[in-house]
Order: structure tokens, then C-alpha cells, then sequence
């Protein structure tokens, strides 16, 4: 839920990557702290195991600068994929402006990709929100491996089976190279934006 | 493709996986390769490529029972404790400092840091507007980190040194008993204070208005609700509201003119089965029946609804 301080022209929106375990969620987040270093308004959190995995959370806090009179500040965050980190991946979920669904190319993960979007769809129904009003972005991670032969989904494929009912901007993407990295969240922070400003009817 | 270059391919896959920390997946590709290679005589060094194969499965056994012994919410450092608090403790402008503490506290118990959470509970529990939940969500912890029978050492301990107000120790010793009860177990947390009581309430027949007043005094603030509706026009929807007042069990809101669907759909005697209750501690689930539904006539609320909402089951 966004915070909106009317007094001081403040806006602080709350952006989460979500999606099945290793498929390249903190990848985004580390791409982007280090490409969009004018924006990033503090250091990069990561909480994570010995093997790499997100334990607890990412956290990275970026600044829009004003946008129609509104300083606009956004936390981003990443949940933990892994099957047995749901409560936690629920609790960071919470109070969710904007999603980006980060789904794994690879074909192996094909089921994975599903099941987390139905976790999802779950955890937002739980917190009385709904997948196909809330703004979401979906991108197809690990284009890239194609390129050393390994057997990845069609971007069509993925489509149908995770934006066939949705229908929400989708983007190809290769979050270790840095592609289709910053158009994903500027298209995700759009749509939020758009949101936030029907909802809070702020204005110049 | 040639069988060489079929397990040639399997292998890479399943190095890529490996890298990937996909070790389920790759585990899977190394025994397709054995497999492959077990069927094909003609392939030169089979055994000693199947040994080293299955060297790399080991190693990737290994990892994979480390990973699923690991526990989903170890302790974490001071410093990442202080930033889940910053970032997930929900804040309302009239919590004190007493209930920002609180409410950190429960954070820290969400996210498993149950260690810290105690000692934060802790120093709760000599306040007397938050000593039960404190020292409920302090039981929770104990039973979490260590064992009910910790957690009813615990409890012996705060009444020994007669720590709760009044008849807030009975709250808490009701709250455990639940626990104890529910796990089928037949502890009984009776101090030889409480017996000697609870003999001399027997003799003068105080023993059933001893537990009735408890029972109204168990009543947990709720801030706010959230109601799933299962018919009528709002079917399938989830609507959240703002207590504005409780009354023991009954919960004031207001509902704004505008939401006309929402005013039709709670009518006096609707019977709401699918509620959560939302207090500083946790949510409850549970049910409610509209008690009164009426148009507020004066004041900056003119024209909106005030409705009261009796808690039926939480």
C-alpha cells in the first residue's frame, strides 16, 4: 500500500519481483543497482543463504525525482522463490503496489514458472487483491541461454501458459546481460503510477 | 544426433543446471547420461565415466540434503533485524511508542528472529497496556525456538514474581492452557496459590464469575475487519474497514454513502461467516452479525452509515 504524505508532496510506492526460485529475480535487482545509479537512493539489501538462494528479501530504494508535483520514491523488493520460504514470501508481499513476475525460460521450470504465478494469485487473493487488477509486468528471464544450446520456451509458449488469461505487457529478458532489465520495471512503474494516481487523484 | 553427442549435451545441461544451483534438475540430466550410457556398449571408457558421473551426483546430494535440513528463517544478524523491522512493521500515526515496539517485536517473531523477539516481548511485559500480548507472543516464541515445557517454566516464572496486573495473569494462563490442551497434553498450570484459591472460591461459590468475567476481558482490540462476502450483490468480493470504536464485542464502523452496495449488503441480522479480524497482534479468523445499520444524521459524517458489528466466533 502506498504512502502518500500530502503534506510534504510525497509519494513511497512498494514494487515486488516475484516469481519461482533461481530464476533471476535479485539478478534484475543487481542489474539494476548498478545501471541506475542516478536513481538508487540507498545501498542494495540482500538477504541470502550459503547457497546463494534469497532467504528473507532484496530491498533496493530508487527515487523517481517529482512526477506531477509528487517527489516519488519506490522500495523495490524481491520474495524468496524457493517452496519452503512462502510465509515469508507472503509477509513481503504485503501492502504490494506494482508486481513484476519473473518466469524462467528454461524449459525444465516450466511448472515452476506455473506454480508460482498460482502462489501468487493466492497470496494476492489472501490480502484481498486481485492478479488481473492489480498493475503487473511479466518477464521471460534467461533469453540468453538459448544462444549456448540450452532448451528454453518459445516466448509464445510462455505466454500461453502464463499470459493467456492476464494479458499484461510481457517482456523478453536477460537479467545477467542487463537486457530487457530496465524496461520491464519502467513499464511495471508506469502501470503503477497510473494506478496510484487514479486511486490517490493526486495532482499538479 | 550421435550417442556421443546426445551425452555430451545431457552433460552440459546438467553442468548448466548445476551452476544455476538447479540441483534437482541437474541430478536428473547426470542420471539420463548414466542411463544413455549404460545402454551403449559401443561408447569407449564407460565405466570410468560413469564413476565420475556419479561423483558429481553425490556432490549434488549432498547440497540437496543440506538445502532441504536448512532451516527457512535462521537468526539473521542485529542489523538486517533492525531493517525487517524498518521496512515491515506497519505503522499508524496514533501508535505510541509502547505499540511501535510491540508491533517491531511481532515483526521480528514473523520472520522467525524469535530469539531477539523475546527479548523484546520481555521488556514488554512489566507495561500493563501491552503485557498479555507480550507475553502471549512471548510463550509463542518459546514454544517456536525451544518447548512448551520451556514456555510453561516461563509462565511459572512471570507468577511467581506476580509480573500481570489484576487478572491479566489469567488471560495469559488461559491462552497457554489452549496450547497445552490443543496438543492433547495434560499439563496443569495451577500454582499452589491458584489452588488454594481456587479452593476457597469453591467455597464461597466464585468460581463460574471468576471465568465469565475473564471471558469478557479476553476480547482482543481489533482495528479493523475484513469481510468475505458469500452471497448477496458484493458476492465474491473482499471488502477491508476501519473499526472506528469496540465495545467489548461489538465493533463500530463507518461505511461511506457512496459504497451504496456495500450499505445494502450489510442489513441488520446478516450473518457474516467468512471475517478477519485484524488486531496489533495477529489476524483472526472468524464471524460477525450486523446489530445495527443507520444513517448518520449530523456532524463532518453526515450522510454516511454507522454500522455495528457484534463478533460472534473468533
Amino acid at each position: 500500500m502506498a504512502i502518500f504524505n500530502i503534506q510534504k508532496r510525497e509519494i513511497e510506492c512498494k514494487i515486488v519481483y516475484y516469481g519461482p526460485g533461481r530464476c533471476g529475480k535479485t539478478t534484475n535487482l543487481e542489474y539494476l543497482f548498478k545501471a541506475f545509479k542516478k536513481q538508487v537512493t540507498g545501498e542494495m539489501v540482500s538477504v541470502d543463504t550459503e547457497g546463494d538462494s534469497t532467504l528473507f528479501f532484496d530491498f533496493l530504494p530508487i527515487g523517481l525525482g517529482k512526477i506531477k508535483g509528487c517527489d516519488v520514491r519506490v522500495q523495490i523488493f524481491t520474495v524468496p522463490g524457493q517452496q519452503k520460504y512462502s510465509s515469508t514470501r507472503k509477509l513481503v508481499l504485503k501492502g504490494v503496489d506494482g508486481i513484476v513476475f519473473v518466469a524462467d525460460s528454461l524449459e525444465v521450470r516450466r511448472e515452476k514458472n506455473m506454480l508460482s504465478l498460482k502462489d501468487l494469485q493466492q497470496n494476492l487473493k489472501d490480502y484481498g487483491l486481485n492478479i488481473s487488477r492489480i498493475p503487473l509486468v511479466m518477464q521471460y528471464n534467461k533469453r540468453d541461454l538459448a544462444d549456448e544450446g540450452m532448451p528454453i520456451m518459445s516466448v509464445e509458449k510462455m505466454g500461453r501458459d502464463l499470459n493467456r488469461q492476464l494479458k499484461v505487457p510481457s517482456f523478453q529478458a536477460s537479467a545477467i546481460k542487463g537486457t530487457g532489465v530496465g524496461n520491464t520495471l519502467q513499464e511495471c512503474l508506469k502501470l503503477t503510477l497510473i494506478s496510484l494516481q487514479r486511486e490517490l487523484k493526486w495532482s499538479q | 544426433m550421435s550417442i556421443k553427442d546426445r551425452v555430451k549435451s545431457l552433460l552440459k545441461e546438467a553442468d548448466l543446471y548445476k551452476s544455476q544451483r538447479l540441483l534437482k534438475e541437474s541430478k536428473s540430466k547426470y542420471l539420463e547420461a548414466i542411463k544413455l550410457i549404460q545402454n551403449n556398449e559401443q561408447i569407449p571408457n564407460r565405466k570410468s565415466l560413469i564413476n565420475a558421473i556419479t561423483k558429481k551426483i553425490s556432490t549434488l546430494d549432498t547440497g540437496i540434503v543440506r538445502w532441504d535440513k536448512s532451516s527457512s528463517t535462521p537468526e539473521v544478524s542485529p542489523k538486517v533485524q533492525d531493517l525487517i523491522k524498518k521496512l515491515f512493521t506497519p505503522e499508524e500515526k496514533k501508535d505510541n511508542d509502547v505499540v511501535k515496539s510491540l508491533k517491531s517485536a511481532i515483526t521480528l517473531a514473523k520472520f522467525g528472529q524469535y530469539k531477539r523477539a523475546i527479548k523484546e516481548f520481555n521488556q514488554l511485559i512489566r507495561i500493563d497496556s501491552v503485557c498479555v500480548p507480550a507475553a502471549k507472543n512471548s510463550l509463542k516464541c518459546i514454544i517456536e525456538v525451544s518447548s512448551l515445557d520451556d514456555a510453561v517454566t516461563q509462565y511459572h516464572q512471570w507468577m511467581n514474581k506476580n509480573f500481570f496486573p489484576n487478572d491479566k495473569g489469567l488471560i495469559v494462563k488461559q491462552f497457554l492452557q489452549d496450547i497445552i490442551t490443543k496438543k492433547g497434553l495434560s499439563i496443569s498450570l495451577d500454582t499452589d496459590v491458584d489452588i488454594e484459591d481456587k479452593e476457597k472460591e469453591e467455597d464461597t461459590g466464585l468460581l463460574g464469575n471468576s471465568f465469565m468475567d475473564q471471558d469478557d476481558e479476553d476480547i482482543i482490540d481489533i482495528t479493523s475487519i475484513g469481510i468475505r462476502f458469500n452471497h448477496g450483490p458484493k458476492q465474491g468480493e473482499h471488502v477491508e474497514l476501519d473499526v472506528s470504536f469496540q465495545a467489548g464485542n461489538v465493533l463500530s464502523l463507518i461505511v461511506s454513502s457512496k459504497d451504496k452496495l456495500l450499505i445494502d449488503s450489510l442489513k441488520i441480522g446478516v450473518r457474516l461467516d467468512d471475517m478477519d479480524f485484524y488486531s496489533p497482534i495477529a489476524i483472526f479468523k472468524g464471524s460477525g452479525i450486523v446489530e445495527a445499520n443507520t444513517r448518520i444524521e449530523s456532524g463532518p459524517k453526515r450522510g454516511d452509515y454507522s454500522l455495528d458489528i457484534k463478533i460472534h466466533s473468533i
